[in-house]
């Protein structure tokens, strides 16, 4: 048994596992559940797990995303130059850029969060802490955003598993 | 895809989001959970049940492994898989019981006309401290399924 393979391999897929299921969760479930309740729960859940989220979610997009690089130079007859060449190579390569992708729409998505946030936060500091139409239309603009991205990450990150899972077979 | 969508948003909901929301207090988890139980429950099951019935069928459509019950019990790459299928159900069974807890608090407290009594109280934070318990014991057998499988090709 080819040990330093076994475990990179495992990482790969411990760690892809949970970014897919988390950005899905989130994007999915998650977020249109807390926006539809009230101003108040959508504040302090941001509050307490925005920062969290994005700090899960990114390492586990780090370690999956380095761990694929590894884990091709190590596969035996497999290597960096086969990327876009046989079909294993184009799907691989296919998987790659989506997962790329997502983890810079991935950071977009954390980015909007933030500013969400300090919208919040902003509205909470002020004098008579309500909200005004022009805060109300920023936060609706940011809300729309995060949301989008959120959608496109989770498409991204099914494109990466579908066409990584099944580039052995191609 | 099931699988990953499964193992991923156990431990993110175990692990990193009910953690999160037990901080933010009564009023505020209680009201998140009340809101995602169902569809929270709805697309875990639906996870689980779909990793589990594509795995049986690619298991019986492994090149080289059939019959698949001679493998099964008499190779490594046999003993891996059905250790790996043995967690994932510990792991739905206890994923399940930790979803009954969570669906037994949001009961009680929508069986509520006023401030909960202090006897309501603390059973609504047993079933949640519970939930919230087996959610975590729930997603290690889901992660050890996950490692036996991705083992089973290497032994």
């Amino acid at each position: 048994m080819d040990l330093p393979l076994v475990i990179t391999r495992l990482v790969h897929i411990i760690a892809g596992s949970f970014w897919v299921g988390a950005a899905i969760y989130l994007s999915v479930l998650l977020e249109p559940r807390i926006r539809s309740g009230s101003i108040d729960l959508e504040r302090q859940i941001l509050r307490r797990t925005s920062r969290l989220n994005s700090l899960w979610i990114t390492n586990a997009a780090v370690i999956t995303i380095v761990s694929g690089f590894v884990l091709i130079s190590m596969t035996p007859e497999r290597s960096m130059t086969d990327l876009g060449e046989s079909g294993w190579g184009v799907m691989i390569l296919i998987g790659l850029l989506a997962a790329l992708a997502a983890f810079f729409i991935s950071g977009f998505a954390g980015m909007a969060t933030a500013k969400l946030r300090r919208a919040f936060e902003s509205v909470e500091n002020s004098p008579d802490a309500t909200i005004s139409p022009e805060s109300e239309q920023q936060l609706a603009m940011f809300r729309r955003r995060l949301s989008s991205l959120g959608y496109l990450n989770a498409v991204l990150v099914v494109v990466a598993v579908g066409s990584m899972a099944i580039a052995r077979y191609v | 895809m099931p699988g990953a969508i499964w193992v991923g948003a156990a431990i993110f909901l175990a692990w990193v989001f009910q953690p999160a929301i037990a901080k933010t207090g009564p009023p505020h988890s209680g009201a998140v959970i009340a809101n995602m139980v169902k569809p929270m429950v709805i697309l875990l099951h639906s996870a689980a049940w779909l990793t589990t019935v594509f795995g049986v069928v690619m298991a019986f459509r492994v090149p080289g492994r059939d019959p698949l019950f001679d493998y099964l019990w008499s190779t490594d790459w046999g003993t891996m898989f059905w250790l790996g299928f043995l967690f994932a159900v510990v792991g739905y069974i206890l994923g399940t019981v930790a979803g009954i807890n969570s669906k037994k608090m949001m009961d009680l407290g929508k069986s509520l006309t006023g401030p909960p009594t202090p006897e309501q109280s603390g059973q609504i934070t047993t079933y949640q401290k519970r939930a919230n318990m087996l959610a975590k014991v729930a997603s290690l057998p889901v992660l050890a399924a996950v490692a036996f499988m991705a083992l089973a090709q290497h032994v």
